[in-house]
This record gives structure tokens, C-alpha cells and sequence, in this order.
């Protein structure tokens, strides 16, 4: 057995499913609350790649920013969390709220509606050629070749930060779900929506907030890719929210830690069926679907979703 | 159907519709009909012009635009007749797309003859419908080698790059007598374009006796960390013909995160501002032509139309005269003020520049190829692209 290989393609596989978690909780959130597949989250992820992207350039860009390069990647987050967040409540205003009490195919059409949109939407404003954060170039490449080299194990600092990035996301949501009174909230309408509107909940808020949050999430996804894999493009979303949605389904769509594990167990298998499987490279989506495949067969309600219990006897 | 089984059949139903769409299916073609008629073509002639403006391949696909049509343009500038008009078609790189704009081209009675499209997928997925028409397509970069030889053959496809044979010949024999390379790593990314090219290099390397591996990624692919964690150890040379600068850009940059020390050989593709790599080597089917004085008249009408910053790879210049030489054959099949594509393909094969802007005669073989197509070898330095060969 090759560990350094084994270690080295966890790493690998811990970073991109970090990205892919982080736009997974957002599905996950608003499935949870709306029980809607919102298929644009994955283009607020791109939109959240393109701010960052903005707010880098607007800086004097890697090579030669203006203020210190770690206030620049704080800033490049916070505008595209801020961002994303923002779009995420206009398109729940003004494509989904209207559709709340239609058919449940009128949000999803409307859904896929909103993601074309964005989508060309980004098209005509930043244009058709893939950009780079040129990310590989900060601090003249010590952001790549510093970091922890162990025997012939590399994580850079870009990991290193992508890596430490999400695990704090995910902590801070986890607590906010879990302690506080809008988390409560959360939790109150996802459980049912129609009680806790009677109970006095404002529900419309409630829905709103989880746009933003779950749309912030993809915005600092956004950002992430880009400083990791350096390449954005105005379709990028499309894929990646796929394999986000795919991994909301593994865990279990609705449970937060379960959106979390799934991103995690994609971006593992992927790298795993890279380096081990034959032509791994080669079929890496299809490895990706075996497991969706093979984890609802023997689990149909996800990793750590629940069983939907309905009564079916007065 | 249980909910959790329904999301699952709909995210398998999503994913297999998205790798149909990657793996280029093209709708089932209803064949337009060939428009023999002849078109009075006395003031004013019609030509299409086909590539991937925007999508992935952008950045190559605007300059192949704007070389493609710069003839026509400086030609329409002189006041010369008839003048040429232009309709595009934008193939996102996409051989569905390619497809379609194919048959609005090929519905359209004025058009007499088509310039690109711009890569060998494109190629494949418009030649059966252009031939069906007997449409003439001029075409600058498409290196297939199946194109114009055996069942694939295209009629009515001509081609000013040289093709794969050429370029893997000329690829492995500077790895060959230069680098001196022992273990090399192909990585293609699974296009028309690029297997044959991956599979030809492998081939010529393994019966010189060098030790290869090969891999293969989706164009879509946006890490490569994990097949670079893959890469046998002693692997000198990693030979890319993908065609995405931006890709090799990203995987020669996940090279040195995970602190190995290869050498990149690029294909056509690496002559563009975004693979910067230095040390790298790319082969390319044009000569540089920013130093070229037989060029240096066109190039500036170009950067006068475009600006001074407009982008100039080595596809441009060779875009430049595929638009060049469908233009003439259409000019020539319209001297009695009518023509149809028939004409026009007959004109394509007469085609006989003496010299042109890459400073290389252009006539066609019965096949469409051009004769005596070469292909140069770049090295990446940290002011540019280089010729060493």
C-alpha cells in the first residue's frame, strides 16, 4: 500500500469536497425549509466566484495588491458571501415566493428558469472567456509551495485555507441552526411550516434568511474554487451544483451534517477512483453516480436523512 | 415511488443528460436540403462563418473570427466587387451547436461557402451536412487526421493546419532528439481532437522505447491534483494535447504545489497568454508572424480593427487564410455574376497562393489537405513564447 499516495489524494479529495459541501448545505437548507430544489444555487456559487474575482482584480489583483493580500482574500469572502446573499433573496422574492402555494413543478421550472438566467446573465456581463485568480502567484508562489510538505505529501497554504475556511463555515452554521432563535426558527418551519405560522412565526423571513445564508455559503464556495482551482467561467455552476445536489442526496437532502458528509464523500470518491481505479480519470462522474446509486439502494433516505413517516391511518 | 428514490432518479437523469451533452450527441440531423440553385452573386456574396465565439474555447474562438473575416473586411474597406457579406454562427465548441448553425447555414440559399468551423469535434459533427449540400468549408485548425482520409473523410472540407501525423511526428522527434525523454505521461481530454493525437504521440514514444503512461481527463475537468498524484515517479515529460491553455496552465501550476519537477509538451493550443509555464514546449501548426514582414500589413489592419491589445496566437493568422482562400474561390465562381456551391467547391480546389501570411504557398490536395503543412515547436519562456524548431 502506497500511503503517501493514499494521504496525498485525501487532501486532494478533502478540497474539493469542502466546496462541493459548502454548496451542498445551501441545497440541503432550502430543501429543507421549501422542499425546493433550487437548481440555481449552483450559478450563485459561480456569481460568488466572479465577485471574489472582482474584489481581487479591484485590489491590484495577485502579483501587486494594494492592501495586504490576507485582508484582500477576507474581503474577496466577505463581498461574495454578502453578494451571494443578497441574490439569493431577490431570486427567492421575486421566482419562488410567488410560487409557494402552486404545483410543486411550477418552483422547479422556475428554478431552472432562474439558473439560465444567471447564467447568460453572466455571460453577457463577464463575457465568455475563462478567467484566473491567478491565485498561484501570490505572494510570489509561496501560497503553493508553502505549507506542509511531510515526505512527499504537499498541502498547500491555498488548502490549507480552502480546508479551514469550510470546517469554520460549517461550525458557525452548525451552532447558529443549533443555538440561536433564527436557527430555532429554521428548524421550526422546516419541521412544519403551516404550525409555526400559526404559532407566530414569521415565516417569509425565516425563508429569506435561509436563502441568504445558504446563498452566502455558495458565494464563499465561489471564492474558494477560485483561489484552489484558479479557472472561472460563467458555466461553471451548472457542474458543480450538480455534484452539490448529488452530494445533498447522498447525505440525506435536509440534514445539514448530512450535506456536509456527502460533499466530503464525493470529493473523496472522486480523487480515490483517480488514483486507483481503472481510468478513474476517465470516469470519474460515473464512480460519482455508482455511490449515489449504491448509498440509496441500501439507504433510500440518504446517509443521515430521515425516513419520510407519514400516518396513513386516522 | 418513494421521495428519496424519486430525487435519485432525477439526479441520475440529470447527471446521464449532462454526460451526453459532454460526450458531444448531436439531435438527430434532419438533413436539409442542398441549395443547387445558382445565386446572382453580381453585387454582393454571401459566405458563412462558424466557430466557438463564446463558451470554453472563447478566447481562441473570437481571434479565429476576427482573422476569418478580416479578408472580407479589408477586401469590402477597398471598394473592391462584389462585396462579401458575412453571417456567424456561434458553435459555443459544442458539436450539437456546430451542428445546428450547420443546417440554418445549409438552408440558406445566398451561401455559397462556410470558413471554419474552428476544432476536429466541430469538424466532425458539420462535414456529413456541408457534404450532403455540397458546401465547401474552409477550415483553419481542425487536425484530425481522420478528416480527410478513410470512411471519416469529409468532401468538401479544406484544411490549412497539417495534420496529426504531422504534428505527432514532429512532436516526437523533438522529444525524441532534443529532450531525450525516457518516461513520458500523455493526458488527453477525451475530444475528437485530442485521443488520436494522445494515442499517434504514444504510439511513436513506446516504439522508440520510451516508457508511457496514459490518462485521460473531461474537458470539463477542473483539478488535476489527483491524476498528478497519480503520475508514475520518473515521468520526465508530460505530453498535454488538450485544448484548454487555461487547463495546462492550472495543471502545470499543481505540478509545483505538489513539488514535482516535469516538463509540460503542449499542443496547439499553448500558444495563448494563458499558459505561461516557463520551461514548458508547445507544438504548434503556424510559425510566429509578429516579426514576419510579409505579414506585418495584415496584422496591423487587424490591430487597427480590434485594438492594439487584440489577442494573436498562432490560430489567427492561419484563420486569416482560410477566410483568404474561400473568398478567392468565391470571387472566381461569381466572374459571370452567378455562382452556386458546386462552382465554389470547384474554385476551393484550384486554389494556388504562391506565398501567404505565414510566408507558405497554399494549394490543396485532392483530399482537402494542404500541401507541405508543417508544425513548429515553441518553448515558454518568461517573456514568451520562443521558436526552437
Amino acid at each position: 500500500m502506497d500511503w503517501d499516495k493514499l494521504i496525498q489524494l485525501l487532501v486532494n479529495g478533502v478540497t474539493l469536497g469542502s466546496v462541493i459541501a459548502l454548496i451542498a448545505l445551501g441545497f440541503s437548507m432550502v430543501y429543507g425549509v421549501l422542499r425546493l430544489l433550487n437548481f440555481a444555487h449552483g450559478d450563485v456559487f459561480m456569481v460568488g466566484a466572479f465577485i471574489g474575482y472582482f474584489v481581487l482584480t479591484w485590489f491590484g489583483g495577485p502579483t501587486s495588491p494594494s492592501i495586504p493580500l490576507p485582508a484582500v482574500i477576507v474581503l474577496m469572502f466577505l463581498s461574495a458571501m454578502v453578494g451571494c446573499g443578497c441574490l439569493g433573496v431577490v431570486v427567492e422574492r421575486f421566482a419562488y415566493r410567488p410560487l409557494r402555494n402552486a404545483s410543486r413543478v411550477a418552483p422547479l421550472i422556475s428554478a431552472l428558469g432562474v439558473s439560465f438566467l444567471i447564467q447568460n446573465s453572466a455571460l453577457l456581463v463577464f463575457g465568455a472567456e475563462i478567467r484566473s485568480y491567478d491565485s498561484f502567484d501570490f505572494a510570489n508562489g509561496a501560497y503553493i509551495v508553502d505549507g506542509i510538505h511531510w515526505g512527499p505529501l504537499n498541502v498547500s497554504v491555498l488548502r490549507i485555507l480552502a480546508i479551514a475556511a469550510a470546517a469554520a463555515l460549517m461550525v458557525v452554521l452548525t451552532l447558529f441552526v443549533a443555538r440561536t432563535r433564527l436557527g430555532r426558527a429554521m428548524r421550526a418551519a422546516a419541521y412544519d411550516r403551516e404550525a409555526a405560522e400559526m404559532m407566530g412565526l414569521d415565516v417569509d423571513r425565516v425563508i429569506a434568511t435561509t436563502f441568504f445564508i445558504g446563498s452566502a455559503l455558495a458565494g464563499a464556495a465561489g471564492v474558494m474554487f477560485g483561489l484552489v482551482y484558479n479557472n472561472i467561467f460563467h458555466y461553471m455552476g451548472f457542474e458543480s451544483g450538480l455534484l452539490a445536489f448529488t452530494a445533498a442526496v447522498v447525505g440525506g437532502i435536509g440534514s445539514l451534517p448530512g450535506a456536509m458528509l456527502g460533499g466530503l464523500a464525493i470529493g473523496v470518491g472522486q480523487a480515490l477512483a483517480t488514483g486507483y481505479l481503472p481510468q478513474g480519470s476517465t470516469f470519474q462522474d460515473f464512480w460519482v453516480f455508482v455511490l449515489l446509486i449504491v448509498v440509496l439502494l441500501v439507504r433510500p433516505s440518504g446517509l443521515l436523512g430521515r425516513p419520510d413517516v407519514r400516518r396513513v391511518t386516522p | 415511488m418513494k421521495k428519496p428514490l424519486l430525487l435519485g432518479a432525477l439526479v441520475a437523469a440529470l447527471g446521464a443528460s449532462a454526460a451526453l451533452v459532454a460526450a458531444g450527441g448531436a439531435p438527430s440531423a434532419t438533413a436539409a436540403r442542398a441549395t443547387a440553385a445558382a445565386v446572382d452573386c453580381s453585387r454582393t456574396i454571401t459566405l458563412g462563418f462558424m466557430g466557438p465565439t463564446t463558451g470554453p474555447a472563447a478566447s481562441i474562438g473570437q481571434e479565429l473570427r476576427d482573422f476569418s473575416i478580416l479578408y472580407a473586411e479589408n477586401w469590402n474597406d477597398s471598394g473592391k466587387k462584389p462585396k462579401i457579406d458575412i453571417v456567424q454562427g456561434d458553435t459555443q465548441f459544442d458539436p450539437a451547436q456546430a451542428s445546428t448553425i450547420a443546417q440554418q447555414f445549409v438552408s440558406n440559399g445566398n451561401l455559397l461557402g462556410v470558413i471554419g468551423p474552428g476544432g476536429s469535434q466541430e469538424v466532425l459533427a458539420v462535414g456529413r451536412i456541408f457534404q450532403r449540400a455540397g458546401m465547401a468549408f474552409s477550415v483553419a485548425s481542425a487536425t484530425r487526421k481522420s478528416l480527410t482520409i478513410g470512411k471519416t473523410k469529409v468532401k468538401g472540407l479544406f484544411r490549412i493546419a497539417a495534420p496529426d501525423s504531422v504534428q505527432a511526428k514532429s512532436t516526437t522527434d523533438y522529444m525524441l532528439k532534443r529532450l531525450h525523454v525516457k518516461r513520458v505521461f500523455v493526458l488527453d481530454d477525451q475530444s475528437a481532437y485530442s485521443v488520436p493525437l494522445a494515442e499517434a504521440v504514444s504510439k511513436i514514444l513506446a516504439h522508440a522505447g520510451v516508457k508511457v503512461s496514459r490518462s485521460s481527463v473531461a474537458q470539463k475537468q477542473s483539478d488535476f491534483s489527483s491524476v498528478i498524484t497519480d503520475i508514475p515517479d520518473g515521468t520526465d515529460l508530460i505530453y498535454l494535447p488538450i485544448q484548454f491553455p487555461a487547463k495546462m496552465e492550472l495543471l502545470g501550476q499543481q505540478l509545483k504545489e505538489q513539488g514535482k519537477k516535469i516538463t509540460l509538451f503542449a499542443s496547439d493550443a499553448g500558444y495563448s497568454p494563458d499558459f505561461k509555464i516557463v520551461g514548458s514546449y508547445f507544438s504548434t501548426f503556424g510559425p510566429d508572424v509578429r516579426t514576419y514582414g510579409p505579414a506585418q500589413k495584415v496584422l496591423a489592419s487587424y490591430y487597427r480593427r480590434h485594438g492594439k491589445n487584440a489577442p494573436l496566437t498562432t490560430f489567427g493568422p492561419l484563420a486569416y487564410i482560410s477566410g483568404q482562400v474561400m473568398v478567392g474561390a468565391a470571387v472566381r465562381a461569381c466572374k459571370d455574376g452567378s455562382a452556386d456551391r458546386a462552382e465554389v467547391l470547384r474554385e476551393m480546389h484550384k486554389t494556388s497562393l504562391k506565398t501567404s501570411i505565414i510566408g507558405e504557398p497554399v494549394r490543396y490536395t485532392a483530399d482537402g489537405d494542404r500541401i507541405g503543412g508543417s508544425f513548429f515547436t515553441f518553448k515558454v519562456t518568461a517573456k514568451g513564447p520562443v521558436t526552437v524548431r
